[in-house]
């Protein structure tokens, strides 16, 4: 605009300065310019049409996203730009259109795909539109939508229920036997004892009680059954800032919770309470089974990210004091503890005084069930091949670390998840313990 | 992680800037022709004619390339070219003006250096100078335009037509100004023509003119301030009826 107010301006006073008709008429010819291209308004009256507010999908899955926009009025330049989160990644199409907008209504329908790399909860601004007037001398109109659509990655929960090898089916640990005064009686067997005051009379068993006849002690014998969610897994995911080793979207933090997931899973589908202790930050849920604890982890692992990004670094809390945070809820049964980690000289330590308090908590001083599934983060770090000897190498001084923390009584399943998979590395790793025993 | 697309290499719509070229070639020689056709160039050819036959003419050439190379050094040779075509018109439009400061100084004052050629030819030329200006002032734009476009991630196919859409109208509305103006000093010359002997004394028809430019200002000026969208709205103020989102029902 100021370049052809400019032209005609510089016409109109040079005709004026020299009483010269023709340039009057050149400044009158740039004035009409103006007038007839301010006739026509830039696009207008634009309408996006989309698909679905809320969107779900898993980590690494890909989602279509469609848009139908339409203009009434005006002519010139629509660019459309739906604006992507960040770890959204482009697989097909474009989320960034320029359309040419004419004298006649407009309609276009964009579609595009993208692969959600991590999980979390993610607002995507729909149809963010800039109107562009086809001269450039109107004012380019830029507007976005009220609505936004929701999308909630995921984390995929690798799965331990497919394991199909008869010969490791049984391997992976459940949590030992312990009593828990509360919870629904099951149909599963425990063992007979003696009749206690409150025992419901159904529960007493005639034949047994029928062969005491003749000693002293009449007392009849009971059937005892398992108590559902008797058995606990607590597990402890590990989240300082260095578990982000790796790349954004593949690191260390990204596998761990999706083992924490899969395992989680695994044992509440096996009936069991299981608690989770995101440690370094004080915050935790506590052991409970059923489909809700499923999906309350779930929700959970959806945004929990490292210490430093919620807690800060200087409120980071020691695993011992994650166990001791816990305590109320360790009396009197013998969980299982699994700790997701990736084990190195920062965090052996720290690793060593947990399994300690493991051990402190644990009742009537038995050797509590401790597995720490080290995650080997440095693998997942190489950008090429020939990066992967040194990774290789720096992975290898964890090697007396990890020798350390089974020495402190935990059992140590390291993992590249890389290469691996979980339930493999899970159920032979175990078999081999057991077999070493 | 990025989420866009990687940015399309960006180069130059083709078929425009051939239309922009060529535009400017013309309005080039045109100027030179009416340039040639002055008492100025004349003045020259005596004084180099003395050292080397026709060597205004290489002047002339020399100054187009030196010009040219100009331009390819700012990157932009359209812009030096249209200057010195715009220098070249000068002397031939400034031999029309009624006030002559040069008159005290030169004999004959500023019709002995651009006189010689006749006012509609002058008028056409200056026309298209300003039709040229005018387009490269809209093509500079949109090639800005396009460059962002494509640095953000558009595709190259739908930017260019986006763009020669765009420039279409934009070429539309040039002509039509042009046209419009042409109109206008024909009409406006035959008003003087026909009422100094009927009506108005000599020398008051420009006062029809002046209403005439009075109407066309004030019709731009209410053309600009008529009020518009508003300029980059909040994403919560941007709502209906200008941009509406209506969920599709599946």
């Amino acid at each position: 605009m100021k370049q052809e107010v400019g032209l005609s301006l510089v016409l109109f006073l040079a005709g004026a300065a020299t009483a010269n008709i023709l340039f009057i008429f050149l400044s009158v010819a740039v004035l009409l310019y103006i007038a007839i291209t301010l006739l026509w308004r830039g696009p207008e009256d634009v309408t996006v049409l989309f698909d679905g507010l809320e969107r779900s999908a898993w980590t690494g899955e890909t989602v279509t996203f469609s848009r139908e926009i339409r203009a009434d009025g005006g002519i010139g330049i629509l660019a459309v730009d739906d604006r992507l989160p960040e770890h959204f990644l482009l697989e097909r199409g474009n989320d960034f259109h320029v359309f040419a907008k004419g004298r006649g209504p407009f309609h276009a329908k964009i579609e595009y795909s993208v692969r959600c790399t991590k999980r979390g909860v993610y607002l995507l601004e729909c149809g963010r539109i800039e109107a562009v007037h086809f001269s450039g001398l109107g004012q380019t109109w830029i507007g976005s939508c009220e609505q936004e659509v929701r999308i909630t990655v995921r984390p995929r929960p690798l799965s331990l229920r497919r394991l199909r090898d008869p010969r490791v089916t049984s391997q992976i640990p459940m949590p030992p036997d312990a009593l828990h005064p509360i919870g629904m009686t099951t149909t599963d067997f425990k063992e007979i004892r003696e009749y206690r005051e409150g025992d419901p009379f159904r529960h007493i068993n005639w034949k047994a009680t029928a062969k005491r006849e003749g000693t002293m002690n009449s007392t009849p014998f009971v059937n005892e059954f398992e108590k559902e969610g008797r058995k606990t897994v607590w597990l402890f995911l590990d989240a300082r800032e260095w578990m982000r080793t790796g790349s954004t979207i593949e690191n260390a933090f990204e596998y761990a919770i999706q083992a924490t997931l899969g395992i989680s899973q695994f044992y509440l589908s096996r009936n069991c309470g299981v608690g989770v202790s995101f440690y370094n930050c004080h915050d935790e849920i506590l052991p409970e089974s059923g489909k809700r604890q499923s999906y309350r982890i779930a929700r959970h692992l959806i945004t929990v990210e490292t210490v430093a990004a919620r807690c800060g670094t200087d409120r980071q809390v020691a695993l011992a004091e994650a166990v001791e945070s816990i305590r109320g809820h360790l009396c009197g049964i013998s969980p299982f503890f699994i700790v997701v980690t990736m084990i190195g000289k920062d965090n052996a330590s720290d690793l060593i005084g947990g399994i300690r308090a493991m051990w402190k908590y644990s009742p009537g001083g038995e050797r509590p069930q401790i597995m720490v599934l080290h995650v080997q983060g440095y693998e997942l770090a190489p950008a090429g091949e020939s990066e992967k000897p040194s990774a290789m190498l720096v992975d290898l001084e964890t090697a007396p670390l990890v020798r350390l923390v089974r020495k402190a009584g935990a059992f140590v399943v390291p993992w590249n998840p890389g290469t691996r998979s979980l339930m493999r590395v899970l159920a032979v790793g175990v078999k081999k313990r057991r077999r070493g025993r | 992680m990025e989420s866009t697309a990687a940015p399309a290499p960006v180069s130059r719509d083709t078929p425009v800037e051939a239309c922009i070229f060529a535009v400017t070639g013309v309005a080039l020689a045109v100027s030179l022709a009416l340039f040639v056709s002055t008492p100025l160039h004349e003045s020259l050819s005596s004084w180099t004619d003395s050292a080397l036959p026709g060597g205004v003419y290489v002047m002339y050439l020399l100054a187009i390339v030196a010009v040219v190379l100009l331009g390819i050094m700012s990157r932009n040779v359209l812009r030096p070219v249209l200057y010195l075509s715009w220098a070249l018109y000068l002397p031939s439009i400034l031999a029309f003006s009624r006030f002559d400061l040069l008159s005290s100084v030169i004999d004959g004052g500023l019709a002995s250096l651009g006189g010689g050629s006749p006012p509609i030819l002058v008028l056409a030329a200056g026309l298209l100078l300003v039709c040229t200006t005018l387009a490269q002032g809209a093509v500079e734009e949109h090639r800005a335009l396009r460059k962002s476009y494509l640095e953000r991630g558009a595709g190259q196919e739908e930017v260019d037509t986006a763009v020669r859409s765009s420039l279409k109208y934009v070429a539309l509305a040039i002509a039509a100004s042009a046209a419009l103006a042409a109109l206008v000093s024909v009409v406006t010359t035959a008003l003087a023509y026909f009422g100094e002997g009927i009506a108005l004394p000599g020398g008051y028809w420009y006062i029809l003119f002046a209403v005439a430019g009075g109407a066309v200002i004030a019709f731009v000026l209410v053309a600009m301030l008529r009020p518009g969208p508003p300029e980059r709205p909040a994403p919560e103020q941007a709502q209906a009826p200008v941009l509406t989102a209506v969920p599709v029902k599946k």
